[in-house]
């Protein structure tokens, strides 16, 4: 593990843990809450967390050689591709009433579907230069 | 582009890994150069050719690809 992983590591895996916490937490105290402005306030707060592992992404980008960073940006690109083509689809089926995805669902899955694509593309190019 | 890296590298005896510690890359990018697989920047082909104490145009050699 290099010097730049282990950082990420230290920096993203308790951004996540915390992610997880305040998730859990937020959806119960919605349950009982009713004020609008709290309920969003709420909402958003596992957010923030999201925004420290975004943090501890950009830190090991920026950690990496130009060879790395090239295949990361590549896997960046292409997962960003394949989720902007996936999510037109969708809406062109949606749009002619063929299936009608529920948006808050579809909405919050843009993250981790685009997660998951990097994680793809990136282990594609890995293996590509190995 | 053909580069001289690895016949520099086994001259000196250093393993891939060894070599990326010096310039401060991975081993994984020392092999994509030596494989011909990416072309470096550069300032990093300065700094091979700093290490190797050569001229970068004995290192790198560029190959029309037409």
């Amino acid at each position: 593990m290099t010097p730049a992983s282990r950082r990420y590591a230290r920096e993203f895996l308790p951004a996540m843990a915390a992610y997880a916490v305040i998730l859990m937490a937020s959806t119960w105290f919605l349950r009982s809450i009713e004020a609008i402005p709290l309920r969003a306030l709420l909402a958003l707060l596992p957010f923030v967390p999201v925004v420290y592992a975004a943090r501890a992404l950009l830190h090991f980008l920026h950690a990496m050689d130009e060879f790395q960073r090239k295949l990361q940006l590549e896997a960046f690109a292409l997962a960003a591709l394949a989720l902007t083509l996936g999510s037109f689809a969708l809406g062109l089926l949606a749009a002619a009433d063929v299936i009608a995805p529920p948006v808050d669902l579809v909405l919050m899955l843009v993250l981790p579907a685009f997660c998951v694509l990097h994680g793809l593309f990136a282990c594609v190019a890995a293996r590509r230069y190995r | 582009m053909k580069s001289r890296i690895r016949e520099l590298r086994e001259a000196r005896g250093w393993s891939q890994l060894e070599l990326g510690e010096r310039l401060g890359v991975s081993r994984q990018t020392v092999n994509a150069i030596e494989t011909g697989k990416y072309d470096p920047s550069l300032p990093l082909a300065f700094r091979i050719a700093r290490l190797f104490e050569k001229r970068i145009e004995t290192i790198f050699q560029y190959e029309d690809e037409a």
